[in-house]
């Protein structure tokens, strides 16, 4: 009856446009004081317990590193030194835009900030090498979701922190899925632009051949090596034992700030006090709906909800096999109407407890809702780099999403992959 | 409402930027004294946590003037603007319902935590009364984004157009409508 | 809202809650206490475990006593230090230890102590489980005796003490969420780890090597601790049932503990690690170093300290 309520009111509120986070804090609320009496104190308690979390501070921090590289204007730095390789294949310049989105999605640990950021100069330069606009959007929408995938992950952080697992072993876990997509979107990258005809070999020698040169190359190699260095500083401050992977996040902040400031001077030091201030904003928004999401989780908790599905699920004998099925097509379900953040406040604390009991892995499971993710900020109505790159090609969402048409195929092929062979994801663990 | 506006701007934003700062540095801190130096702080945790959240919580009103916060815009796009003036009314509503609540509940249990005089772990010992009043205050700005939000929509709804596009210069990305511009400046 | 949920019939009812899994021996006697309760009191005390944080954290749990939302909770004693520093002396070096702890006069005067520390703050104690001994760990180092210690980052356990501790060998006491911890070790950004043989087993793993364990030396304790205002309010027999069958498994969870230390050391042993015990000049060496911890908590906590030297001299 409570959860009933608590559904209704949920959707009342999320229809009516209120922000998520307070919708979801409201709903547990109503029922939490009003029909379980719950002690105002615990209602403070959990609602700052929601951020307690060592772990979670890494979000802001990566967000904040993020911010840092992207306005420096270095995605064009590295667009240039892809070029080296992939001039010479035909639709090279769209598959170097994927390499971009990929890197940039990757080393910042969120996909919309860096998919906003790559967009801009991808557009443009790609319009004049004559690519529709809607495969662009489409393929910056898709490469940027990698992001999740890839260390650092805001997904595995949240998911990490939640559930009570190191997130340095999801984020190894993430590595060989994440470079996995990432060949196969290059792959399909190359398919569309031979079927399409897009940027044939003999026009590439006749607008490109003739600029290359090998000085030029190495230029690019050196002016790029600052921003190619941060993802080994990242994964290497990790594995080389010097910092802890929330400690790494501070390093990355340190290390962009030096980086756009001193060496590439596209940053003045006193504007790192306006963006340090827009990355806080931005982990406000995480963090409203972490209150909401961590009110929901107690109430769930106390209605003795959580334990009931896990029995339940339990009873139905389900195999792993037949659950993660189920759980897949869930969360594409969700997906479509929530963001990712959201997704995992809300579901997570079920869905764990349900798969270990069935025996899964949490670590492979982990990965598994993240790739689900992937795909729900690409799926419409509510899909956040939809949304993102809607806004900066001026093409209606319905559109971006057609330009991602066959990367969807993609995204569900490694899906299904990387859900039925947990070796993917947990490879380097062993 | 002015006068909250001066201290929002001049006293909470900065002593959270400051904090924010101080968090992501004292973390290094951490681990650079604990590699290089042997060296390691018991109270490290905590600095870097409590100072994180105090910042966070003190903005989250500050962020809603920014529209960092998210909502579900699949059906308020097809609304006319007679219904979107009331959702947005009933929206403010209980958001400033919400915050006013948790502002509550906030000085119940700091006054429940003074009483008890719990301090944190660490060789700090923080006062946790004093630790968690930043429900109470970060909670108060929220509720005060909320009544902010309620008065723009009641008396105009150029003024909205208007910050729109001051929020639009300030981040130099072309934007079409205002609940796409929420999207975008969210993470993830 | 402080006093519990008491009906007509005059039912009081105890809500429970710890963070382990249900197969932690804590969870056993949790269930045990309410058999016994519940049967004592006949049904007049309702018992409700809320098990594996579904709940709350051990740390949330403290913090809500008092609120009516938990009447019961068993956290590691260090976390009363928050409450009271005076608790630290629950974990001083050689204080409490196996030995003591059997004999009846200094479990209850223990308690009275302890208890007395933190009864105002709304807290009352009635007594003290057996966590583990404590053992420390290490990844790619054999300890084998105090000076192998030098120069090495361990991360301790929480309190003051259990840093003084590592300190005064010349170790560096690392503080570090347990989250980080295995991956910490095995990554080599701390050398080694101050836990429990269990700890050893299920969460540090073959990423430790090496265990040495001194004897008698550091036992961590569980309090078990319920929301004063509501347990004073109780009927007088229904506060006896309880501190009675506090009593009664302190005693019987004492012994059993014990041997499940040495039960976990032998699987690890038997599987991926090497075992060293402190010799007794190695012991003696550690009760040497271990005067400067005294002393810091003189220093700190008098009167505990005075009253805490008054108990074990007895
Ligand atoms: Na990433
Ligand atoms: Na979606």
């Amino acid at each position: 009856m409570e959860v009933l309520i608590f559904v209704a009111v949920l959707f009342l509120l999320l229809i009516t446009g209120l922000h998520i986070g307070v919708a979801l804090g409201v709903s547990a609320l109503t029922i939490l004081v009003i029909f379980q009496g719950t002690s105002l104190n615990v209602v403070a308690q959990q609602t700052f317990n929601s951020g307690n979390s060592y772990a979670l501070a890494a979000i802001p921090f990566f967000i904040l590193a993020g911010d840092l590289i992207m306005k420096g204007g270095l995605a064009k730095k590295i667009l240039e030194l892809t070029d080296i390789v992939t001039h010479k294949i035909q639709g090279g310049t769209a598959m170097g835009a994927m390499l971009v989105s990929v890197f940039f999605a990757a080393v910042s640990g969120s996909s919309v900030a860096s998919a906003a950021a790559v967009g801009k100069n991808l557009v443009q330069i790609m319009s004049e090498k004559g690519y529709p606009k809607k495969f662009v959007a489409g393929l910056v929408a898709t490469g940027g979701t990698l992001g999740l995938l890839i260390p650092p992950s805001l997904s595995f952080i949240l998911i990490g922190s939640m559930i009570g697992i190191p997130v340095i072993d999801l984020f190894t876990a993430g590595i060989v899925p994440g470079v996995m997509q990432a060949v196969m979107l290059l792959m399909m990258t190359w398919w569309i632009c031979r079927r399409k005809g897009w940027e044939m070999p003999a026009a590439i020698k006749a607008t490109r051949e003739t600029v290359r040169s090998r000085a030029s190359a190495l230029k690019s190699i050196g002016s790029a090596s600052g921003v190619l260095f941060l993802p080994f500083l990242i994964l290497g401050g990790i594995y080389l034992g010097f910092f802890t992977p929330t400690e790494v996040s501070a390093v990355a902040v340190i290390y962009a700030a030096f980086l756009s400031v001193i060496i590439y001077k596209s940053i003045k030091a006193k504007e790192l006090w306006g963006i340090s201030r827009d990355a806080l904003y931005q982990t406000g928004m995480i963090y409203l709906i972490l209150i909401g999401g961590g009110l929901t989780a107690y109430m769930l908790k106390v209605l003795g909800l959580t334990a009931q599905i896990v029995t339940v699920v339990g009873d139905w004998g389900l195999t792993g096999w037949q659950f993660l099925i189920i759980v897949n097509i869930l969360l594409l379900i969700i997906g479509l109407f929530l963001d990712g953040v959201t997704v995992i406040a809300l579901v997570a604390p079920i869905l764990f407890p349900i798969a270990t009991g069935l025996g899964i892995d949490p670590i492979h499971f982990a990965v598994i809702m993240t790739m689900n993710i992937e795909i729900a900020t690409l799926t419409p109505p509510v899909g956040l780099n939809l949304f993102v790159m809607s806004g900066l090609t001026n093409i209606s969402i319905q559109d971006v999403a057609k330009g991602v048409g066959p990367y969807y195929i993609v995204l569900f092929v490694s899906l299904i992959l990387v859900t039925y062979f947990p070796q993917i994801s947990l490879v380097l663990l062993n | 409402m002015k006068i909250f506006d001066a201290i929002e701007n001049k006293v909470i934003v900065p002593i959270a930027v400051t904090l924010f700062i101080v968090s992501c540095c004292w973390m290094l801190v951490e681990g650079i004294s604990r590699q290089f130096f042997h060296k390691s702080f018991n109270f490290s945790e905590e600095l870097v946590i409590f100072s994180l959240i105090w910042a966070i919580f003190l903005t989250l009103g500050k962020g809603g003037q920014k529209n960092v916060h998210i909502v579900v815009d699949l059906f308020t796009s097809k609304f006319s603007k007679k219904t979107l003036k009331l959702t947005s009314i009933f929206n403010s509503l209980i958001g400033l319902i919400y915050s006013a609540f948790l502002v509550y509940v906030g000085i119940s249990y700091v006054q429940h935590l003074m009483a008890t005089g719990i301090t944190s772990h660490s060789s700090l010992r923080l006062p946790m009364g004093i630790v968690f009043l930043v429900i109470p205050i970060g909670m108060t700005f929220l509720g005060l984004f909320y009544v902010k939000e309620m008065k723009k929509t009641l008396t105009n709804d150029s003024k909205v157009q208007a910050v729109s596009e001051e929020l639009q210069k300030e981040n130099n990305i072309p934007i079409e409508s205002k609940s796409k511009k929420r999207e975008l400046q969210s993470s993830n | 809202n402080s006093s519990a949920k008491s009906d007509s019939k005059g039912t009081h009812e105890i809500v429970m809650t710890h963070e382990l899994p249900e197969s932690f021996h804590k969870h056993k006697y949790m269930e045990k206490f309410k058999e016994i309760v519940e049967e004592k009191s006949e049904g007049r005390l309702e018992v409700k475990i809320y098990p594996a944080a579904t709940l709350f954290k051990d740390g949330e749990a403290v913090e809500a006593l008092g609120t009516g939302a938990v009447q019961m909770v068993w956290p590691v004693s260090s976390h009363f230090e928050s409450l009271s520093e005076s608790y630290g002396i629950a974990g001083l070096p050689f204080g409490v230890t196996d030995e003591r702890m059997a004999n009846e006069e200094f479990r209850n005067q223990l308690t009275t102590n302890l208890n007395g520390y933190v009864e105002e703050k709304g807290v009352k104690v009635l007594g003290l489980l057996r966590t583990a001994e404590s053992i420390f760990l290490a990844k790619d180092v054999e300890l084998k005796s105090i000076k192998d210690f030098k120069n090495m980052k361990i991360r301790t356990v929480s309190g003051h003490v259990a840093s003084d501790m590592l300190e005064s060998v010349g170790s560096t006491a690392i503080s570090m969420p347990s989250t980080e911890l295995a991956t910490s070790l095995s990554q080599g950004a701390i050398d080694g780890v101050n836990t429990s043989p269990d700890g050893w087993k299920d969460v540090v793993g073959s990423a430790a090597k090496y265990g040495y364990v001194v004897p008698d030396m550091q036992i961590f304790t569980y309090s078990m601790a319920t929301d004063a205002a509501w347990f004073n309010e109780l009927p007088s027999d229904l506060k006896e049932i309880i501190t009675e069958a506090a009593d009664e498994i302190i005693v019987e969870q004492w012994k059993e503990t014990k041997q499940l230390d040495e039960k976990y050391i032998n699987e690890v042993v038997a599987d991926y690690g090497t075992i060293n015990y402190a010799t007794d000049e190695d012991v003696k060496a550690w009760e040497k170093e271990m005067e400067k911890v005294y002393a810091k908590f003189e220093k700190r906590q008098p009167e505990a300290y005075k009253e805490f030297m008054k108990l074990i001299n007895q």
